[in-house]
């Protein structure tokens, strides 16, 4: 099957790659270690809170506000994209509503390993994982697919959320179709629209060989990609300005 | 071959995959509120198997994420203009009181503000919960930082000084018991 490079509209809410590694730094110092390594690509450090913040409706305790443990995850922004430091994962998304496209993307992320990897942080990386969510607003997604999802309408029951999953090789892959639920924008106005997640990882020998993170990344993309594009009809893809 | 995915649970240990798509849908089995939709995930089932987060968690966080960091990078961009007039509060403290503001913000606001006052010596966040118009005030200029929140609606206007956790807890008090405020912000 032929895969589009672009659609647009695109439709994405969120386009999170994700890799799962081992540290060999207590996660304290790693937002000092990193900085200075980010820094130079362009990304600023932007402190999480370091504190919980929690409201009880019960008699007993109204407001709680205390010092978190040391796991607070540290945060770096560039422009649209943002990167997220844990202990065992770094997380990379978009700002909802600017996804880059992948071409830029993919430099970004394979920008970011280098620098994690150069900055001695880390011991390995063993997995990764993309996960893309598009919003379909007024639209529904379950008629939009090449298969037909049947409800048994005696019971007055309705398919509101399908779960495709599959294992190939060694690459776990999730769909998730949610369809025509209701939905509520920032400005708390509600409306209807479907969900289409594609959820796709995969682990390897632990490595700290670039050259073999971005073979997997590219792997995992192509499969989010044939995922996406080859459940959905023709019709549908051609409607939105596909560009090979 | 497709397989259900309650198959795919149980057996996942011994059972071949083919190379095809498994899939099986879901039916709604409760609904509390039309928003609200509590679905069956097999694929929870186990604690040793792979559990993803739900679509709807992930939207969710990264929303706030996305929110926190816009009212975050204003707040950073305020810092060149209020590092001059600051006596004796460093920036840490300032980013951290500011922070347990944001969480707050972030996770619910409308509206979300910030700004800097030369003339008042104070950072201003404008934020929205549950339809009240709610103002914070950082003053820095006593060595100290106070804040004031203040809070306006149709039918009344409060005010409350102190510390940061003091006029959160009297803004708590008195607008959030019977609302829906109540949850707890981790980043």
């Amino acid at each position: 099957m032929k895969l589009p490079k672009k659609i647009t509209p695109d439709n994405l809410l969120d386009t999170i790659v994700e890799l799962r590694m081992q540290i060999q730094q207590p996660l304290e110092l790693i937002a000092g270690m990193l900085a200075p390594i980010f820094s130079k690509i362009g990304y600023q450090f932007v402190s999480l809170p370091s504190v919980n913040l929690q409201f009880s409706k019960g008699n007993q305790v109204a407001i709680e506000i205390e010092q978190r443990s040391n796991n607070v995850p540290v945060l770096f922004v560039k422009e649209a994209i943002r990167v997220l430091v844990a202990p065992d994962r770094v997380s990379i998304n978009c700002e909802r509503g600017k996804y880059v496209g992948w071409t830029k993307y993919s430099e970004e992320i394979i920008a970011i390993i280098d620098a994690i990897i150069k900055s001695e942080i880390v011991q390995s990386f063993n997995r990764v994982s993309i996960r893309y969510v598009s919003e379909y607003r007024g639209e529904s997604i379950l008629n939009k697919i090449k298969y037909n999802v049947v409800s048994d309408n005696e019971l007055g029951l309705a398919p509101r959320e399908v779960k495709l999953c599959s294992l190939v090789n060694n690459m776990k892959i999730f769909v998730t179709l949610s369809d025509n639920i209701a939905r509520q924008t920032h400005e708390g106005e509600t409306y209807n629209a479907s969900l289409f997640d594609v959820n796709i990882y995969e682990s390897c020998k632990e490595t700290l060989e670039l050259d073999t993170i971005i073979n997997l990344l590219n792997k995992v993309h192509d499969a989010e990609k044939h995922n996406f594009f080859g459940l959905l009809k023709d019709e549908f893809i051609n409607a939105r300005n596909p560009e090979y | 071959m497709f397989l259900p995915v309650a198959q795919y649970v149980d057996n996942i240990n011994m059972m071949p995959f083919e190379d095809e798509m498994a899939y099986v849908w879901y039916y709604q089995v409760k609904e509390k509120k039309t928003e609200d939709i509590v679905s069956t995930f097999f694929l929870n089932g186990s604690s040793n198997l792979h559990s993803p987060k739900s679509t709807e968690e992930i939207i969710r966080e990264s929303g706030y994420l996305d929110r926190y960091i816009s009212g975050m990078s204003k707040f950073q961009s305020l810092i060149p203009c209020v590092e001059p007039m600051l006596e004796g509060v460093t920036i840490a403290h300032l980013s951290k009181e500011f922070t347990i503001v944001m969480s707050l913000v972030a996770s619910k606001d409308v509206v979300c503000h910030v700004e800097f006052d030369q003339q008042d010596e104070c950072i201003f966040i404008y934020s929205s919960i549950n339809g009240k118009k709610i103002f914070f005030n950082f003053f820095f200029e006593s060595g100290n930082i106070d804040a004031q929140i203040n809070v306006s609606s149709d039918e009344k206007y409060l005010s409350f000084d102190g510390t940061v956790s003091e006029c959160l807890e009297k803004l708590y008090n008195e607008i959030g018991k019977g609302t829906d405020i109540s949850r707890t912000l981790v980043a």
